[in-house]
Protein backbone atom coordinates (compact mmCIF):
# COMPACT_ATOMS: atom_id res chain seq x y z
CA UNK A 1 0.00 0.00 0.00
CA UNK A 2 2.96 2.19 1.25
CA UNK A 3 4.25 1.60 -2.28
CA UNK A 4 1.51 1.96 -4.47
CA UNK A 5 1.16 5.93 -2.57
CA UNK A 6 4.94 6.13 -3.43
CA UNK A 7 4.50 5.55 -6.88
CA UNK A 8 1.05 7.47 -7.24
CA UNK A 9 2.91 10.88 -5.65
CA UNK A 10 6.18 10.08 -7.77
CA UNK A 11 3.45 9.84 -11.20
CA UNK A 12 1.62 13.09 -9.58
CA UNK A 13 4.94 14.93 -9.38
CA UNK A 14 5.86 14.00 -12.76
CA UNK A 15 2.59 15.00 -14.09
CA UNK A 16 2.48 18.26 -12.45
CA UNK A 17 6.22 18.93 -13.72
CA UNK A 18 4.50 18.51 -17.40
CA UNK A 19 1.35 20.73 -16.69
CA UNK A 20 2.97 23.83 -18.00
CA UNK A 21 3.31 22.24 -21.33
CA UNK A 22 -0.24 21.37 -21.11
CA UNK A 23 -1.54 24.76 -20.29
CA UNK A 24 0.74 26.94 -22.81
CA UNK A 25 -0.51 25.18 -25.62
CA UNK A 26 -4.19 25.52 -24.26
CA UNK A 27 -3.75 29.16 -23.60
CA UNK A 28 -1.52 29.52 -26.94
CA UNK A 29 -4.15 27.63 -29.25
CA UNK A 30 -7.09 29.57 -27.58
CA UNK A 31 -5.50 33.02 -28.58
CA UNK A 32 -4.02 31.59 -31.72
CA UNK A 33 -7.35 30.26 -32.80
CA UNK A 34 -9.68 32.87 -31.22
CA UNK A 35 -8.03 35.63 -33.54
CA UNK A 36 -7.49 33.82 -36.56
CA UNK A 37 -11.70 32.85 -36.34
CA UNK A 38 -11.89 36.66 -35.90
CA UNK A 39 -10.35 36.87 -39.27
CA UNK A 40 -11.99 34.36 -40.60
CA UNK A 41 -15.74 35.90 -39.88
CA UNK A 42 -14.62 39.56 -40.93
CA UNK A 43 -13.19 37.78 -44.28
CA UNK A 44 -16.45 36.00 -44.84
CA UNK A 45 -18.30 39.57 -45.02
CA UNK A 46 -15.57 40.24 -47.73
CA UNK A 47 -16.13 39.13 -51.18
CA UNK A 48 -12.53 37.93 -51.92
CA UNK A 49 -11.98 36.52 -48.58
CA UNK A 50 -15.10 34.22 -48.81
CA UNK A 51 -14.22 31.66 -50.39
CA UNK A 52 -10.79 31.63 -49.23
CA UNK A 53 -12.13 31.33 -45.14
CA UNK A 54 -14.99 29.39 -46.29
CA UNK A 55 -12.19 26.70 -48.11
CA UNK A 56 -10.32 27.10 -44.75
CA UNK A 57 -13.40 26.19 -42.39
CA UNK A 58 -14.16 23.12 -45.09
CA UNK A 59 -10.57 21.48 -45.03
CA UNK A 60 -9.52 22.28 -41.12
CA UNK A 61 -13.01 21.15 -40.35
CA UNK A 62 -13.29 18.21 -41.89
CA UNK A 63 -10.21 16.43 -41.34
CA UNK A 64 -8.82 15.01 -38.48
CA UNK A 65 -6.62 17.01 -35.90
CA UNK A 66 -4.38 13.90 -35.33
CA UNK A 67 -3.81 14.23 -39.44
CA UNK A 68 -3.50 17.55 -39.27
CA UNK A 69 -0.49 17.44 -36.77
CA UNK A 70 1.26 14.47 -38.58
CA UNK A 71 0.99 16.73 -41.53
CA UNK A 72 2.39 19.83 -40.23
CA UNK A 73 4.92 17.79 -37.97
CA UNK A 74 6.35 14.88 -40.62
CA UNK A 75 4.45 16.36 -43.85
CA UNK A 76 5.84 20.12 -43.75
CA UNK A 77 9.64 18.88 -42.38
CA UNK A 78 9.73 16.71 -45.58
CA UNK A 79 9.09 20.20 -47.69
CA UNK A 80 12.42 21.51 -49.22
CA UNK A 81 11.01 25.49 -48.95
CA UNK A 82 9.97 24.26 -45.38
CA UNK A 83 13.02 21.92 -44.14
CA UNK A 84 15.61 24.58 -45.53
CA UNK A 85 13.64 27.80 -45.37
CA UNK A 86 14.08 30.55 -42.78
CA UNK A 87 10.85 29.15 -40.80
CA UNK A 88 12.79 25.58 -39.90
CA UNK A 89 13.87 27.24 -36.76
CA UNK A 90 9.76 27.18 -36.03
CA UNK A 91 9.06 24.29 -37.86
CA UNK A 92 11.66 22.16 -36.09
CA UNK A 93 10.16 22.48 -32.79
CA UNK A 94 7.09 19.94 -32.07
CA UNK A 95 5.67 22.18 -29.77
CA UNK A 96 5.35 25.20 -32.26
CA UNK A 97 3.88 22.33 -34.78
CA UNK A 98 1.13 20.97 -32.19
CA UNK A 99 0.29 24.53 -31.41
CA UNK A 100 -0.13 25.42 -35.25
CA UNK A 101 -2.43 22.54 -35.88
CA UNK A 102 -4.29 23.13 -33.24
CA UNK A 103 -4.66 26.73 -33.77
CA UNK A 104 -5.90 26.12 -37.76
CA UNK A 105 -7.91 23.24 -36.77
CA UNK A 106 -9.84 25.17 -34.10
CA UNK A 107 -10.07 28.17 -35.81
CA UNK A 108 -12.34 26.55 -38.46
CA UNK A 109 -14.83 25.57 -35.74
CA UNK A 110 -14.88 28.72 -33.45
CA UNK A 111 -15.22 30.94 -37.05
CA UNK A 112 -18.54 28.73 -37.17
CA UNK A 113 -19.78 29.94 -34.29
CA UNK A 114 -18.71 33.43 -34.10
CA UNK A 115 -20.64 33.26 -37.62
CA UNK A 116 -24.01 32.00 -36.25
CA UNK A 117 -23.63 34.59 -33.26
CA UNK A 118 -23.49 37.30 -36.18
CA UNK A 119 -26.33 35.81 -37.75
CA UNK A 120 -28.57 35.51 -35.00
CA UNK A 121 -28.62 39.53 -33.97
CA UNK A 122 -31.66 40.42 -35.80
CA UNK A 123 -31.54 42.81 -38.57
CA UNK A 124 -33.60 45.27 -37.95
CA UNK A 125 -31.28 46.59 -35.00
CA UNK A 126 -28.59 46.64 -37.26
CA UNK A 127 -31.51 48.74 -39.65
CA UNK A 128 -32.04 50.65 -36.09
CA UNK A 129 -28.68 51.78 -35.81
CA UNK A 130 -28.28 52.90 -38.88
CA UNK A 131 -31.13 54.71 -39.10
CA UNK A 132 -29.58 56.22 -35.79
CA UNK A 133 -26.55 57.86 -38.06
CA UNK A 134 -24.27 55.70 -36.00
CA UNK A 135 -21.04 55.20 -37.37
CA UNK A 136 -20.00 51.28 -39.00
CA UNK A 137 -17.28 51.47 -35.54
CA UNK A 138 -20.05 52.44 -33.51
CA UNK A 139 -22.03 50.06 -34.63
CA UNK A 140 -19.67 47.59 -34.18
CA UNK A 141 -18.84 48.29 -30.57
CA UNK A 142 -22.46 49.27 -29.31
CA UNK A 143 -24.51 46.79 -31.31
CA UNK A 144 -23.24 43.77 -32.91
CA UNK A 145 -20.12 42.84 -30.55
CA UNK A 146 -21.50 43.02 -27.22
CA UNK A 147 -24.66 40.38 -28.46
CA UNK A 148 -21.73 38.67 -30.38
CA UNK A 149 -20.19 37.64 -27.10
CA UNK A 150 -23.62 36.74 -25.13
CA UNK A 151 -24.75 34.62 -28.17
CA UNK A 152 -21.27 32.66 -29.29
CA UNK A 153 -20.29 32.24 -25.71
CA UNK A 154 -21.49 28.77 -24.44
CA UNK A 155 -20.76 27.52 -27.75
CA UNK A 156 -17.44 29.24 -27.53
CA UNK A 157 -16.93 28.25 -24.27
CA UNK A 158 -17.37 24.32 -25.95
CA UNK A 159 -14.67 24.85 -27.95
CA UNK A 160 -12.09 25.83 -25.47
CA UNK A 161 -12.68 22.95 -23.45
CA UNK A 162 -12.34 20.80 -26.76
CA UNK A 163 -9.42 22.67 -26.87
CA UNK A 164 -7.69 21.96 -23.76
CA UNK A 165 -8.87 18.45 -24.19
CA UNK A 166 -7.19 17.93 -27.90
CA UNK A 167 -3.56 19.58 -26.60
CA UNK A 168 -2.72 15.88 -25.25
CA UNK A 169 -2.56 14.75 -29.36
CA UNK A 170 0.62 16.87 -29.44
CA UNK A 171 2.29 13.88 -27.44
CA UNK A 172 2.07 11.61 -30.55
CA UNK A 173 4.52 14.64 -32.07
CA UNK A 174 7.15 13.69 -29.72
CA UNK A 175 5.56 16.75 -27.19
CA UNK A 176 6.24 16.09 -23.85
CA UNK A 177 2.67 17.09 -22.29
CA UNK A 178 0.40 15.47 -19.31
CA UNK A 179 -0.54 13.20 -21.90
CA UNK A 180 2.97 11.79 -22.75
CA UNK A 181 4.43 12.09 -19.46
CA UNK A 182 1.60 9.61 -18.43
CA UNK A 183 2.89 7.55 -21.20
CA UNK A 184 6.24 8.04 -20.66
CA UNK A 185 5.62 6.43 -16.57
CA UNK A 186 3.61 3.36 -18.14
CA UNK A 187 6.70 2.98 -20.39
CA UNK A 188 8.55 2.31 -17.71
CA UNK A 189 6.16 1.00 -14.93
CA UNK A 190 3.88 -0.86 -16.89
CA UNK A 191 0.88 0.12 -14.65
CA UNK A 192 -1.49 1.79 -16.94
CA UNK A 193 -4.81 2.03 -15.18
CA UNK A 194 -3.49 4.23 -12.06
CA UNK A 195 -1.41 6.65 -14.30
CA UNK A 196 -4.60 7.57 -16.76
CA UNK A 197 -6.30 8.48 -14.31
CA UNK A 198 -4.23 10.58 -12.73
CA UNK A 199 -3.65 12.12 -16.02
CA UNK A 200 -6.97 12.48 -16.71
CA UNK A 201 -8.05 13.91 -13.03
CA UNK A 202 -5.56 16.64 -14.26
CA UNK A 203 -7.68 17.55 -17.95
CA UNK A 204 -10.43 17.15 -15.67
CA UNK A 205 -9.12 20.14 -13.48
CA UNK A 206 -8.27 22.20 -15.84
CA UNK A 207 -11.73 21.92 -17.66
CA UNK A 208 -13.57 22.18 -15.03
CA UNK A 209 -11.74 25.85 -13.92
CA UNK A 210 -12.24 27.06 -17.46
CA UNK A 211 -15.87 25.74 -16.98
CA UNK A 212 -16.49 27.80 -13.63
CA UNK A 213 -14.97 30.42 -15.43
CA UNK A 214 -17.19 30.77 -18.13
CA UNK A 215 -19.87 30.46 -16.00
CA UNK A 216 -19.15 33.24 -14.18
CA UNK A 217 -18.56 35.50 -17.49
CA UNK A 218 -21.82 34.37 -18.71
CA UNK A 219 -23.56 35.37 -15.44
CA UNK A 220 -22.18 38.56 -15.56
CA UNK A 221 -22.82 39.40 -19.28
CA UNK A 222 -26.47 38.30 -18.45
CA UNK A 223 -27.09 40.90 -15.84
CA UNK A 224 -26.42 43.47 -18.81
CA UNK A 225 -30.26 43.86 -20.33
CA UNK A 226 -31.75 43.34 -17.24
CA UNK A 227 -30.07 46.60 -15.68
CA UNK B 1 9.46 2.40 -8.60
CA UNK B 2 9.35 -0.44 -10.45
CA UNK B 3 7.12 -3.70 -8.74
CA UNK B 4 5.24 -6.33 -10.41
CA UNK B 5 1.35 -5.80 -10.15
CA UNK B 6 0.24 -6.50 -6.70
CA UNK B 7 -0.33 -10.52 -5.84
CA UNK B 8 -4.19 -9.10 -5.20
CA UNK B 9 -4.40 -7.98 -8.96
CA UNK B 10 -2.63 -10.77 -10.26
CA UNK B 11 -5.29 -13.19 -8.99
CA UNK B 12 -8.19 -11.01 -10.14
CA UNK B 13 -6.81 -11.42 -13.52
CA UNK B 14 -6.25 -14.83 -13.53
CA UNK B 15 -9.68 -15.53 -11.54
CA UNK B 16 -11.11 -12.81 -14.81
CA UNK B 17 -9.37 -15.15 -17.69
CA UNK B 18 -9.88 -18.47 -15.93
CA UNK B 19 -13.91 -17.02 -16.01
CA UNK B 20 -13.12 -16.33 -20.18
CA UNK B 21 -12.30 -19.86 -20.46
CA UNK B 22 -14.85 -21.90 -18.66
CA UNK B 23 -14.08 -25.14 -20.26
CA UNK B 24 -10.14 -24.98 -21.52
CA UNK B 25 -8.75 -27.21 -24.19
CA UNK B 26 -6.04 -29.54 -23.47
CA UNK B 27 -2.68 -27.64 -22.92
CA UNK B 28 -0.72 -29.17 -25.92
CA UNK B 29 -3.55 -28.52 -28.37
CA UNK B 30 -4.38 -24.61 -27.83
CA UNK B 31 -2.75 -22.52 -30.22
CA UNK B 32 -0.26 -19.98 -29.01
CA UNK B 33 -0.38 -16.35 -29.63
CA UNK B 34 2.44 -14.84 -29.84
CA UNK B 35 2.84 -11.03 -29.64
CA UNK B 36 4.98 -8.81 -32.07
CA UNK B 37 5.44 -5.45 -32.94
CA UNK B 38 5.86 -5.64 -36.41
CA UNK B 39 7.31 -2.73 -36.72
CA UNK B 40 11.29 -3.19 -35.72
CA UNK B 41 13.08 -4.85 -38.67
CA UNK B 42 14.80 -6.47 -39.33
CA UNK B 43 13.55 -8.17 -36.32
CA UNK B 44 10.12 -8.53 -37.16
CA UNK B 45 8.21 -6.17 -39.38
CA UNK B 46 4.89 -5.85 -41.58
CA UNK B 47 5.31 -6.60 -45.30
CA UNK B 48 3.51 -4.52 -48.06
CA UNK B 49 0.56 -7.01 -48.09
CA UNK B 50 -0.06 -6.84 -44.45
CA UNK B 51 2.01 -10.29 -43.33
CA UNK B 52 4.89 -10.38 -40.61
CA UNK B 53 8.35 -11.52 -41.81
CA UNK B 54 11.81 -10.89 -40.27
CA UNK B 55 14.10 -12.65 -37.94
CA UNK B 56 11.31 -13.28 -34.59
CA UNK B 57 8.91 -14.78 -37.59
CA UNK B 58 10.99 -17.20 -39.26
CA UNK B 59 12.83 -18.18 -35.80
CA UNK B 60 9.67 -18.81 -33.87
CA UNK B 61 8.27 -21.11 -37.06
CA UNK B 62 11.48 -23.17 -36.32
CA UNK B 63 10.61 -23.14 -33.06
CA UNK B 64 7.07 -24.03 -32.84
CA UNK B 65 7.60 -26.48 -35.16
CA UNK B 66 9.45 -28.06 -32.62
CA UNK B 67 7.45 -27.73 -30.11
CA UNK B 68 4.82 -29.39 -32.09
CA UNK B 69 2.72 -26.47 -31.81
CA UNK B 70 0.32 -24.04 -33.33
CA UNK B 71 1.79 -20.80 -33.17
CA UNK B 72 -0.29 -17.34 -34.28
CA UNK B 73 1.97 -14.50 -34.67
CA UNK B 74 -0.42 -10.94 -33.77
CA UNK B 75 0.81 -7.50 -34.72
CA UNK B 76 0.33 -5.27 -31.59
CA UNK B 77 2.04 -1.56 -30.23
CA UNK B 78 4.93 -2.17 -27.78
CA UNK B 79 2.50 -0.07 -25.60
CA UNK B 80 0.18 -2.58 -24.81
CA UNK B 81 2.42 -5.90 -25.04
CA UNK B 82 3.25 -6.24 -21.67
CA UNK B 83 -0.68 -5.30 -20.28
CA UNK B 84 -1.47 -7.64 -23.18
CA UNK B 85 0.47 -10.51 -21.61
CA UNK B 86 0.02 -10.36 -17.99
CA UNK B 87 -4.13 -9.96 -18.83
CA UNK B 88 -3.48 -13.12 -21.04
CA UNK B 89 -4.45 -12.22 -24.82
CA UNK B 90 -1.24 -13.55 -25.61
CA UNK B 91 0.98 -16.09 -24.38
CA UNK B 92 4.78 -14.50 -24.45
CA UNK B 93 6.09 -12.03 -26.07
CA UNK B 94 8.97 -12.39 -29.46
CA UNK B 95 9.88 -8.59 -30.31
CA UNK B 96 13.73 -8.39 -29.66
CA UNK B 97 12.92 -7.75 -26.01
CA UNK B 98 16.08 -7.10 -24.03
CA UNK B 99 16.85 -8.25 -21.04
CA UNK B 100 16.80 -5.18 -18.70
CA UNK B 101 16.38 -5.36 -14.97
CA UNK B 102 13.65 -3.31 -14.94
CA UNK B 103 11.81 -5.21 -17.39
CA UNK B 104 13.04 -8.73 -15.52
CA UNK B 105 10.84 -7.30 -12.32
CA UNK B 106 7.35 -7.50 -14.58
CA UNK B 107 8.25 -10.44 -16.65
CA UNK B 108 10.29 -13.94 -17.13
CA UNK B 109 12.42 -14.08 -19.77
CA UNK B 110 13.84 -16.90 -21.62
CA UNK B 111 17.02 -18.31 -22.44
CA UNK B 112 18.56 -15.12 -24.71
CA UNK B 113 18.68 -16.30 -28.60
CA UNK B 114 20.04 -12.63 -29.41
CA UNK B 115 23.16 -10.73 -28.20
CA UNK B 116 23.63 -7.44 -29.89
CA UNK B 117 25.21 -3.66 -28.72
CA UNK B 118 23.69 -0.32 -28.57
CA UNK B 119 25.42 2.13 -31.09
CA UNK B 120 24.84 5.85 -31.60
CA UNK B 121 23.47 7.17 -35.68
CA UNK B 122 24.24 10.71 -36.91
CA UNK B 123 23.66 12.42 -39.96
CA UNK B 124 26.83 12.19 -41.82
CA UNK B 125 27.63 15.53 -42.13
CA UNK B 126 25.71 16.43 -38.52
CA UNK B 127 26.99 17.86 -35.28
CA UNK B 128 27.92 14.64 -33.65
CA UNK B 129 29.54 13.15 -36.81
CA UNK B 130 32.55 12.22 -34.35
CA UNK B 131 31.61 10.72 -31.63
CA UNK B 132 34.86 9.87 -29.05
CA UNK B 133 35.21 6.06 -27.94
CA UNK B 134 34.73 4.87 -31.66
CA UNK B 135 33.54 1.18 -31.20
CA UNK B 136 34.63 0.49 -27.70
CA UNK B 137 33.05 -1.70 -25.37
CA UNK B 138 30.60 0.48 -22.69
CA UNK B 139 29.79 -2.76 -20.77
CA UNK B 140 27.49 -1.08 -17.94
CA UNK B 141 27.70 -4.57 -15.77
CA UNK B 142 31.44 -3.29 -15.29
CA UNK B 143 31.55 -0.98 -12.88
CA UNK B 144 34.94 1.28 -13.12
CA UNK B 145 36.80 4.57 -13.58
CA UNK B 146 37.18 3.29 -17.38
CA UNK B 147 33.68 3.27 -17.41
CA UNK B 148 33.31 6.39 -15.46
CA UNK B 149 35.46 8.39 -17.79
CA UNK B 150 33.69 6.94 -21.44
CA UNK B 151 30.31 8.47 -19.86
CA UNK B 152 32.21 11.53 -19.06
CA UNK B 153 33.39 12.30 -22.02
CA UNK B 154 29.93 10.65 -23.97
CA UNK B 155 28.07 13.59 -21.13
CA UNK B 156 30.55 16.29 -22.27
CA UNK B 157 29.77 15.02 -26.47
CA UNK B 158 26.00 15.30 -26.00
CA UNK B 159 25.66 18.31 -24.07
CA UNK B 160 23.07 20.75 -25.48
CA UNK B 161 22.22 18.15 -28.30
CA UNK B 162 18.99 16.46 -28.60
CA UNK B 163 19.08 12.83 -29.18
CA UNK B 164 15.96 10.91 -30.13
CA UNK B 165 15.05 7.30 -28.77
CA UNK B 166 12.12 4.53 -29.23
CA UNK B 167 9.76 5.33 -25.83
CA UNK B 168 11.00 2.25 -23.80
CA UNK B 169 13.82 0.95 -25.84
CA UNK B 170 16.24 0.33 -23.09
CA UNK B 171 18.44 3.03 -23.67
CA UNK B 172 15.99 6.39 -22.40
CA UNK B 173 17.15 5.23 -18.93
CA UNK B 174 20.81 5.39 -19.91
CA UNK B 175 20.22 9.30 -21.28
CA UNK B 176 18.35 9.74 -18.35
CA UNK B 177 20.32 8.28 -15.44
CA UNK B 178 23.82 8.55 -17.15
CA UNK B 179 24.31 11.47 -19.14
CA UNK B 180 21.56 13.72 -17.22
CA UNK B 181 19.74 17.29 -17.71
CA UNK B 182 22.27 18.26 -20.34
CA UNK B 183 20.57 16.36 -23.34
CA UNK B 184 17.67 16.63 -24.52
CA UNK B 185 15.45 13.26 -25.04
CA UNK B 186 12.79 13.29 -27.44
CA UNK B 187 9.87 10.13 -27.56
CA UNK B 188 9.21 7.94 -30.34
CA UNK B 189 6.58 5.73 -30.28
CA UNK B 190 7.81 3.77 -33.63
CA UNK B 191 11.08 3.88 -35.41
CA UNK B 192 10.20 4.90 -38.30
CA UNK B 193 9.02 8.30 -36.79
CA UNK B 194 12.40 8.56 -35.41
CA UNK B 195 14.18 7.85 -38.24
CA UNK B 196 12.25 10.13 -40.27
CA UNK B 197 13.15 13.14 -37.40
CA UNK B 198 17.03 11.87 -37.62
CA UNK B 199 17.08 12.45 -41.36
CA UNK B 200 15.01 15.40 -40.99
CA UNK B 201 17.72 17.13 -38.73
CA UNK B 202 15.20 17.14 -35.87
CA UNK B 203 17.07 15.32 -33.44
CA UNK B 204 20.97 15.28 -33.32
CA UNK B 205 21.35 11.43 -32.96
CA UNK B 206 19.79 8.35 -31.36
CA UNK B 207 21.33 5.79 -29.64
CA UNK B 208 19.85 1.91 -30.85
CA UNK B 209 20.13 -1.45 -31.60
CA UNK B 210 23.02 -2.28 -34.04
CA UNK B 211 21.09 -5.57 -35.37
CA UNK B 212 18.63 -2.55 -36.23
CA UNK B 213 21.03 0.54 -37.70
CA UNK B 214 23.39 -2.02 -39.60
CA UNK B 215 20.33 -2.80 -42.12
CA UNK B 216 19.04 0.69 -41.84
CA UNK B 217 22.06 2.32 -43.12
CA UNK B 218 21.86 -0.22 -46.01
CA UNK B 219 19.00 1.69 -47.30
CA UNK B 220 18.69 4.52 -49.34
CA UNK B 221 17.30 7.21 -47.11
CA UNK B 222 20.15 5.61 -44.30
CA UNK B 223 22.93 6.07 -46.63
CA UNK B 224 22.81 9.59 -45.24
CA UNK B 225 23.83 8.47 -41.72
CA UNK B 226 26.85 7.41 -39.83
CA UNK B 227 27.08 5.07 -36.67
CA UNK B 228 29.58 6.19 -34.07
CA UNK B 229 30.53 6.14 -30.23
CA UNK B 230 30.93 3.18 -27.89
CA UNK B 231 29.21 -0.44 -28.25
CA UNK B 232 26.89 -0.28 -25.63
CA UNK B 233 25.45 -3.51 -23.42
CA UNK B 234 25.01 -4.25 -20.14
CA UNK B 235 22.88 -2.00 -16.70
CA UNK B 236 20.09 -0.90 -17.81
CA UNK B 237 20.25 -1.31 -21.92
CA UNK B 238 20.36 -5.40 -21.03
CA UNK B 239 22.25 -8.00 -21.92
CA UNK B 240 20.52 -9.90 -25.07
CA UNK B 241 17.26 -10.31 -26.22
CA UNK B 242 14.94 -12.98 -25.55
CA UNK B 243 11.32 -14.40 -25.41
CA UNK B 244 9.17 -13.14 -22.75
CA UNK B 245 6.91 -14.88 -20.34
CA UNK B 246 4.02 -14.36 -17.88
CA UNK B 247 5.87 -14.78 -14.59
CA UNK B 248 4.62 -18.27 -13.15
CA UNK B 249 4.72 -19.67 -16.59
CA UNK B 250 7.67 -22.00 -15.80
CA UNK B 251 6.41 -25.11 -17.75
CA UNK B 252 5.79 -22.71 -21.52
CA UNK B 253 9.33 -21.20 -20.63
CA UNK B 254 11.17 -24.30 -19.80
CA UNK B 255 9.76 -25.81 -22.98
CA UNK B 256 10.57 -23.10 -25.26
CA UNK B 257 14.24 -23.03 -23.60
CA UNK B 258 14.89 -26.40 -24.59
CA UNK B 259 13.76 -25.67 -28.25
CA UNK B 260 16.16 -22.49 -28.01
CA UNK B 261 19.00 -24.13 -26.94
CA UNK B 262 18.69 -26.90 -29.53
CA UNK B 263 18.79 -24.27 -32.40
CA UNK B 264 21.93 -22.67 -30.67
CA UNK B 265 23.62 -25.61 -31.05
CA UNK B 266 22.41 -26.83 -34.04
CA UNK B 267 23.47 -23.22 -35.67
CA UNK B 268 19.66 -22.21 -36.91
CA UNK B 269 20.44 -18.77 -34.67
CA UNK B 270 23.84 -17.54 -36.31
CA UNK B 271 22.52 -18.74 -40.07
CA UNK B 272 19.36 -16.81 -39.34
CA UNK B 273 20.76 -13.38 -37.89
CA UNK B 274 23.41 -13.50 -40.75
CA UNK B 275 20.24 -14.00 -43.30
CA UNK B 276 18.69 -10.60 -41.68
CA UNK B 277 20.82 -9.03 -39.79
CA UNK B 278 24.01 -9.44 -42.01
CA UNK B 279 26.03 -10.49 -39.30
CA UNK B 280 25.83 -12.87 -36.07
CA UNK B 281 23.94 -11.32 -33.23
CA UNK B 282 23.89 -14.76 -31.46
CA UNK B 283 24.62 -14.92 -27.46
CA UNK B 284 27.92 -16.63 -26.17
CA UNK B 285 29.89 -15.61 -29.36
CA UNK B 286 31.70 -12.06 -30.01
CA UNK B 287 31.07 -9.28 -27.78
Amino acid sequence: MNDELAFLAMTALAIARALPVTVLLSVAGALGSSGLAGVLVVAQATRLGRPIAQLWIFVFRGTPLLLQMFMVYYGLAALGPIRHGPLWPAFREPVFCAWLALTCCCSAYIAEVLRAALAAIPKGQIEAALACGMSRWTRVRRIIAPQMLRLALPAYGNELVMLIKSTSLASTITVVDVTGVAQLVIAHSYRTLEVFCLAAAVYLGLTAGLTALLRRLEAKLMEGPRR
Amino acid sequence: MIRAPGPRLVLALVLALGACHATPPPAGLRELVIGTEGAYPPWNFTRADGSLAGFEPEYLRVLCARLHRRCRLVPMDWDGMIGALQTGKIDLIADAVQITPERAAVLAFGRPYGLSTGLTATLRNGALADLPDRDALMDFDRQGPALDAMIARMRKALAGKVVGVALSGAFDTFLNQAIGPGVTVRYYRTMGERDLDLLNGRIDATIEDETYLRPLLATRDGAGLVLGGPRMIGGTMGRGEALAFRRGDNQLRGEFDRAIEATLADDTVRRLGLKWFRMDASPGRGH
